[in-house]
């Protein structure tokens, strides 16, 4: 019974620790955030499978956190308006080419990584060449081209 | 918020900005318990450190007795004892520690090695030798919490006086 309580804890635990650092924290995944979210993981390990090192216990444990994660995808798909609180919305930053500073402040997100994900994506060059974009649930910009806009890749919209 | 109007009615993509805010302030209060949590943890108040650490004393003030107000389970801490020995004809002296505290916590180690464990009535007795009898003797018990919650414990001399002390174990 402990190993279910611990694994839903931890869920819940990094469930919340991510949605307090904001979806942009480990979007773009450094060479860092992955070494911090494998110590995190690491972290975690004890403390949902304590001095169990059973088949039995590491069972549990994969089952508890597999059967939460369904879960929340079912009461995302059964009540569409909690998906909000599990993953967020998306927020346009950027609309004809005139970025939202506050808004991009507030989600922490500066102009040289939309102009990255402009390049990256539809291989635009500047601001005034972006129609909108959207910070999404995931973390990641897409970027939507003015229609007349000059593209080295016209690849159409992308998100990185 | 400064909202640009595009030419023509923009697309909402599905944003809400009044959760958005909500979903901001939220997160920063987020951050604020983060470095709470971490300053109460720097100031012993979720394990050890400063305000954690604390000592009592047996009421003839024979036993000093230096313990953490805050533990967490599984976690080692040191139960420090000093005492004036009260040494049997045997140069041995007794110290005992309540049954209810000794089975609320594993005892992985004690210092000096005690050179016998016994039962004796609901406590058990670490019994050392005493090789001089020293004006004050420093035993440490080495604990484990078992179980998460309040941990009420008494530490004593077999003929001798005793100290009560009471801690709080997070899960």
């Amino acid at each position: 019974m402990s190993s279910v309580i611990h694994a839903a804890a931890v869920y819940l635990l990094f469930w919340v620790s991510l949605r307090i650092a904001g979806r942009r924290t480990l979007s773009q995944m450094t060479n860092f955030d992955l070494i911090l979210l494998l110590f995190i993981s690491e972290s975690a390990q004890t403390s949902m499978m304590g001095s169990d090192n059973s088949l039995t216990n590491t069972m549990l444990v994969i089952a508890t956190l597999i059967g939460i994660n369904v879960s929340t995808s079912l009461i995302q798909r059964r009540w569409p308006a909690l998906g909000r609180y599990f993953d967020g919305l998306p927020l346009v930053i950027v609309a004809d080419g005139r970025p939202f500073f506050d808004r991009m402040t507030m989600a922490r997100v500066d102009e040289a990584a939309v102009l990255a994900a402009a390049r990256n994506g539809p291989g635009l060059e500047r601001m005034d060449q972006i129609r909108y974009a959207v910070l999404e649930r995931n973390g990641g910009i897409s970027i939507i081209p003015k229609e007349n806009s000059e593209r080295s890749n016209p690849s159409g919209p992308s998100s990185i | 918020m400064d909202d640009p109007r595009p030419t023509e009615q923009p697309p909402d993509f599905g944003q809400d900005l009044a959760f958005q805010r909500r979903e901001w302030r939220a997160e920063r209060i987020g951050w604020l318990t983060i470095a709470g949590l971490v300053l109460a943890a720097m100031l012993g108040l979720l394990g050890d450190g400063p305000l954690s650490s604390t000592s009592a004393d047996s009421p003839d003030g024979s036993i000093h007795l230096i313990y953490q107000r805050f533990g967490r389970i599984t976690a080692t801490q040191a139960i420090r004892l000093r005492f004036r020995p009260v040494a049997d004809e045997d140069r041995r002296y007794r110290v005992w520690i309540s049954g209810a505290y000794r089975d609320a916590n594993r005892v992985p180690e004690v210092s000096p090695t005690p050179e016998h464990v016994e039962d004796d009535r609901g406590r058990v007795v670490y019994v050392f030798r005493a090789l001089q009898i020293e004006r004050s003797t420093e035993v440490t018990f080495y604990v484990q919490p078992r179980a998460a919650g309040i941990c009420s414990g008494q530490i004593g001399l077999v003929g001798g006086d005793s100290v009560a002390f009471r801690q709080f174990i997070y899960p």
